[in-house]
């Protein structure tokens, strides 16, 4: 294809500095024609009156609608329920398909980290799916796990005093099951962006109304 | 032949003609509610469970992010191509393969010899993995080897930058269909942003539902 769009060049302008100035955006500009002539995408679906059909086939259809729309209702969640987009970083209390709070959070940084001396790693990523809240904390302190010494290049303490650590969480958490929570941060400019090492951070004032909104037993829809 | 039986044969002949132009009755398994019914059936097994799964309603260009039957997200299709369609109304699959050029990587933290040499206090967003980081243009590969090509549109004025490399990739899943030459494959358009949230939030090994045209 080069030699040919060179050749037209050569043919069209003669001089062989304006063809080789050219050359790149002629072949860019056949390119995109060549793209936009080959799309030819699907006209949409448009159904514009009900086809006719036997009534009793239609009713039997129309029942079985109803019917599975009744089952699929049976397994949606009854009441609050939390919904947290990790893409957007993004936490919603939803009552049905009602919004009652979008707010901005951060959620999991998806880093790894590996530890070579026991030869184990973790993934900062927010485990997607479904959890519930199982605990819920007013003033929480922070138990820092293992992996929070090894990034530093710390040492891991024997002693349960020394993982303490206050004011780390703020106000409020609601604790999801394997060591996630949802909780406060000391960071609130960074809220946003993915930046934890796995568990959900709100700030305080949504984090209040959140903690106040649902109870141990609600659910938390991830993804 | 009178006049009468003129007549009648005419009354006859227009009846005939008038029950021939009218639509004949669709059947039970082509109607619209049929499909509904389909998607449904094949949905509620799904919303027992404790994950989530996306339908691809490419009938309604619309693609749903969902869990316990609950819309999650919702990705308007801009435009598609069905290259080979379904067998059936709505089919259930797993995906098993996200398929792109370059798949983004994470970044892996080397702990510090020494303590204290690192301050993990200061987060860096740089090395997050986020959604920006995602691709835009990549294949969905299912289990039975059906196939559906994402690419993005965007109105922003170097939009059509986009268009050229989506012309090579559209060229590799072409060739790429012919390995697989009874399977279904479509071809997707979404804006930028979802087609990267799609590839964000639809993971390996999760279920979806393709209910085609």
């Amino acid at each position: 294809m080069g030699v040919v769009v060179d050749r037209v060049l050569c043919w069209i302008l003669g001089s062989p500095r304006l063809r080789k100035l050219l050359f790149l955006p002629v072949a860019l500009a056949a390119l995109l024609f060549i793209s936009w002539s080959t799309e030819n995408w699907d006209i949409a679906y448009t159904q514009n009156t009900e086809p006719r059909m036997d009534p009793a086939a239609l009713r039997k259809l129309k029942m079985e609608n109803e019917k599975l729309k009744a089952s699929l209702e049976a397994a949606a969640p009854k009441g609050v329920y939390i919904v947290i987009d990790t893409a957007k970083n993004r936490l919603y209390l939803r009552n049905g398909p009602k919004v009652l709070l979008e707010a901005v959070c951060s959620t999991g940084n998806g880093k790894v980290l590996r530890d070579g001396e026991k030869n184990r790693s973790w993934v900062f990523d927010t485990p997607r799916g479904e959890r519930r809240i199982i605990k819920k904390v007013k003033g929480p302190v922070w138990t820092k796990p293992d992996w929070a010494f090894i990034e530093e290049g710390e040492k891991i303490p024997t002693s349960y005093t020394e993982r303490v650590e206050e004011d780390m969480l703020g106000d409020y958490a609601m604790h999801i099951g394997d060591g996630f929570m949802i909780h406060g941060t000391l960071y609130t400019r960074l809220i946003g962006r993915s930046v934890t090492h796995g568990c959900v951070r709100l700030g305080d004032d949504d984090l209040e109304k959140v903690f106040k909104a649902s109870a141990v037993g609600t659910p938390v829809f991830i993804y | 032949m009178g006049p009468t039986a003129i007549r009648r044969s005419f009354l006859v002949a227009l009846c005939l003609a008038l029950s021939a132009c009218s639509k004949s009755p669709v059947p039970a398994d082509l109607h619209p509610l049929a499909a509904e019914n389909k998607l449904r059936a094949l949905e509620i097994p799904l919303a027992k469970k404790n994950e989530t799964y996306t339908v691809f309603d490419l009938r309604h260009r619309g693609i749903q992010i969902k869990i316990r039957g609950v819309t999650l997200r919702e990705f308007r299709v801009l435009d598609q191509k069905i290259h080979r369609p379904w067998n059936s109304l709505a089919s259930a699959q797993t995906l098993v393969n996200k398929g792109i050029s370059r798949k983004p990587e994470r970044t892996v933290i080397n702990p510090p010899k020494t303590p204290g040499a690192a301050d993990t206090m200061v987060e860096r967003l740089e090395d997050s993995f986020e959604l920006e980081d995602m691709p835009e243009f990549y294949t969905l590969e299912f289990e039975d080897k059906d196939r559906i090509l994402v690419l993005p549109r965007s109105s922003h004025p170097l939009g059509f930058l986009q268009r050229l490399s989506a012309t090579g990739v559209r060229a590799v899943f072409f060739f790429n269909r012919l390995s697989s030459p009874r399977s279904p494959a479509a071809t997707i358009v979404l804006s930028p942003n979802d087609a990267r949230a799609l590839y964000w939030s639809f993971a390996l090994n999760q279920k979806a539902i393709i209910c085609a045209p």
